[in-house]
């Protein structure tokens, strides 16, 4: 029988054999990260990809062994909803400056990006974007603000550049544009910049046709798009109307050679493959990409789907990265301090990324080297077909006419309902 | 006597808030506290005294936003200054849209609906017209720390600033409410006809109101322009915005002093509570707050001041 002295010792020495060194060793500190997207409101869908794509990051980064150059510390996420309004998105860039966060993700949306980063200056915390492309962000000589991807801008030239490219050396007769776009600031800027560049590609805008976001029907619009001729038929617009363009012109066998977008609201997105099947097959669209030749890319888009249920976005995609750059720049700064953290952003070099192009900023912090990629729907599938350094297809070139299209698609699959 | 001394208490205490609050978050939430209280109370002296409900008010609110910012990035005119002629854009505008509407006597919801017209009609034309942004909207160039362009760098300022005019324009309203006009514009309110009957000139007064309603509300336009230093035609013009204007003063008590305050503190606190408890289902907390103000508008017909009356 044991006295209670003994028993003590025993105990006593038991806690320092087993408990004891877990006590010593040092705990793997936190690094608190903020992260501002629009989970509610009208940019929810894409928000919420962005926080995914984040959230799949920094699991992988801690699963991995969190920041070595700090002892393996691990991120630790404080997500926090804008509701899609600037005055939200304000606010929740307070609560992040007082919760001590080291630097702030997000916000997806340029509206908010232009709040969110005039707060990060104010309060000198890094701020890196992961979409947001209006041109304008960084351009007002914030030094805390970085964006690795792709402006509006570059989008739109590097399009066209792609385009002229790729009818050049396809040999394709187009002269003639019609571009239909939505009348608020994403559709008629694109259509602006647009207008102003395809003539450097020998191509001349014959007709603009602007249009409601909202409008229940396009037939009207699509009629003209007829009477114009056009040989490229340029959507600039949200995703229902880009979607509607499609199936109206499908109905009202309008042909054409080829239909290209711009960061188009339903271009290079699976869901509107889902949503129109067979009728999305030809679309082009110049957008952020991935690198298809990337050797990890295939199981960064498994670990998201297995993950989410989601297939491939470019938002999540692009939110993802933005996690891996600021991982690297943490390493570099060596310490979780705001300061050292920009200086170490600032200095980023990265080549070997998902994205299709290397990061490396220039003093207003734009990645000067990100570019855009043209892609075009083949059975189903959104493949990078320009420029020919990450091409996984050749262009399908001029687009096959509609009526073509629909008897194949009927003879090839007898089974299926074409409504 | 006491009432003077709770006034005097808070007002001291709202002066003194940012010395003590060291969380940039709490000043922020209180100065769009004060920000929605101010607008608010523009929508008042129309929506409230004079009982017309507008569902337009973002019109005046996007022509005072629009009006400093144009003047400030073409001409260099301070925003102290374009604050003021914005202010005066306004009221030339609400006078010709409350002549149209008065004019010809549209009433109730008539009325709400012309203004909300009038207010797309703007929305419409910014989003179109290049010389002022079009769609893309204004940016207000940054300079620093510049007291003098209505910019700070520190929070605080913009505080002292919305408290202020938020101040002014309370102290207006009190005193409106003891005067001829006031009272004039309360008979038209409860009844037309028989305030015309009387010898009021219920039009006359209409416009004066909404004159007066349209300036205040304009000036709070431009605080947000400088505070958020970026503006488009949503933002500006849109009807969300008209019907954030006018929510405040609903649930706290239209036509009343305190209304538009107690209504922005009521819905600002419920929203940020909201907010902190329930993180865990993104829009949850839209949904509770959505349900509150529900509650509050069938049980609480006069706002929050009229369960204060009832006692």
């Amino acid at each position: 029988m044991t006295t209670r002295r003994q028993f003590l010792t025993i105990a006593t020495m038991a806690t320092t054999a087993l408990g004891g060194p877990r006590l010593l060793r040092a705990q793997p500190k936190e690094i608190l990260v903020g992260e501002t997207h629009p989970l509610t409101g009208g940019f929810a869908r894409e928000g919420n990809f962005g926080k995914q794509g984040i959230e799949l990051a920094v699991n992988e980064i801690n699963a991995a062994g969190g920041i070595k150059s700090m002892g393996g510390a691990r991120l630790k996420l404080m997500v926090l909803d804008n509701e899609s309004k600037p005055p939200v998105a304000i606010s929740t860039m307070e609560r992040l400056k007082d919760a001590g966060v080291v630097a702030v993700l997000g916000p997806y949306a340029s509206g908010l990006a232009f709040v969110t980063t005039q707060e990060a200056e104010k309060y000198r915390i890094p701020h890196l974007l992961d979409v947001a492309i209006a041109d304008q962000i960084t351009e007002r000589g914030f030094t805390y603000t970085f964006r690795f991807s792709p402006t509006a801008g570059m989008g739109a030239r590097q399009t066209v550049e792609y385009l002229g490219g790729l009818t050049r050396d396809m040999k394709l007769p187009f002269k003639r544009v019609v571009i239909i776009h939505e009348d608020g600031l994403f559709g008629k800027s694109t259509a602006d910049t647009l207008q102003r560049l395809l003539p450097t590609i020998g191509m001349e805008v014959v007709e603009r046709i602007p249009h409601n976001a909202g409008a229940p029907s396009l037939s009207n619009e699509v009629l003209k798009i007829k009477a114009a001729k056009a040989d490229v038929v340029i959507p600039s617009t949200y995703y229902p109307a880009h979607s509607l363009i499609i199936r109206t012109m499908a109905e009202q066998r309008v042909d054409t050679g080829a239909i290209v977008s711009v960061y188009g609201g339903a271009g290079s997105q699976y869901r509107f493959i889902k949503d129109v099947g067979k009728l999305a097959d030809h679309m082009l669209d110049g957008n952020h990409w991935y690198n298809p030749k990337h050797p990890r890319i295939k199981s960064v888009i498994a670990a998201f789907d297995k993950a989410y249920q989601q297939p491939f976005a470019y938002e999540w995609m692009l939110a993802y990265q933005s996690a891996w750059v600021l991982k690297d720049a943490l390493e570099r700064a060596g310490g979780a301090d705001r300061e050292r953290l920009r200086d170490a952003l600032a200095r980023t070099n990265l080549k070997d990324q998902i994205v299709p192009y290397p990061i490396v900023f220039d003093d207003h912090g734009q990645n000067t080297q990100a570019r855009a990629l043209l892609m075009q729907v083949q059975s189903g599938t959104i493949a990078v077909v320009y420029p020919s350094d990450v091409a996984e297809a050749k262009a399908i070139l001029p687009v096959p006419a509609w009526e073509k299209r629909m008897r194949l698609s009927r003879s090839s699959s007898p089974a299926s309902s074409t409504g | 006597m006491l009432r003077k001394a709770g006034l005097a208490a808070l007002l001291g205490a709202a002066v003194a808030a940012p010395a003590v609050i060291r969380s940039e978050y709490l000043i922020g939430t209180l100065i769009l506290i004060y920000f929605f209280a101010f607008v608010g109370q523009g929508w008042n002296v129309l929506g409230g005294y004079a009982g017309q409900f507008s569902f337009g008010h973002a019109l005046f609110f996007g022509i005072g936003a629009y009006t400093s910012s144009l003047a400030f990035i073409k001409w260099g005119v301070s925003p102290w200054l374009g604050m003021w002629l914005g202010a005066a854009v306004a009221v030339a505008v609400s006078v010709v849209t409350g002549h149209l509407s008065f004019r010809y006597g549209l009433r109730g919801a008539y009325f709400a609906l012309v203004m909300l017209a009038f207010a797309e009609i703007f929305r419409v034309a910014a989003t179109n017209w290049e010389w002022v942004g079009a769609s893309f909207g204004l940016l207000v160039p940054l300079r620093g720390n510049a007291p003098m362009l209505f910019q700070f760098a520190v929070k605080r300022w913009f505080y002292y600033v919305i408290l202020a005019m938020l101040l002014m324009a309370t102290a207006g309203v009190a005193r409106l409410q003891r005067s001829r006009l006031g009272y004039e514009m309360v008979a038209v309110r409860e009844n037309e006809a028989a305030a015309a009957a009387l010898g009021i000139d219920a039009y006359r007064v209409k416009l004066i109101a909404m004159a007066l309603s349209a300036g205040i509300t304009a000036l709070g336009g431009t605080f947000y322009a400088q505070y958020f230093s970026y503006v488009d035609p949503t933002i500006g013009f849109g009807s969300a915005n008209s019907i954030e204007i006018l929510l405040r003063p609903i649930i706290g008590g239209a036509g009343t002093i305190w209304g538009p305050l107690l209504g922005s503190v009521v819905l600002g606190v419920l929203g940020e509570i909201t907010r902190g408890f329930v993180k865990a289902y993104a829009g949850l907390h839209l949904v509770l707050y959505g349900v509150i103000l529900m509650v509050a508008v069938v049980f609480l017909p006069h706002g929050v001041m009229g369960l204060w009356r009832r006692h």
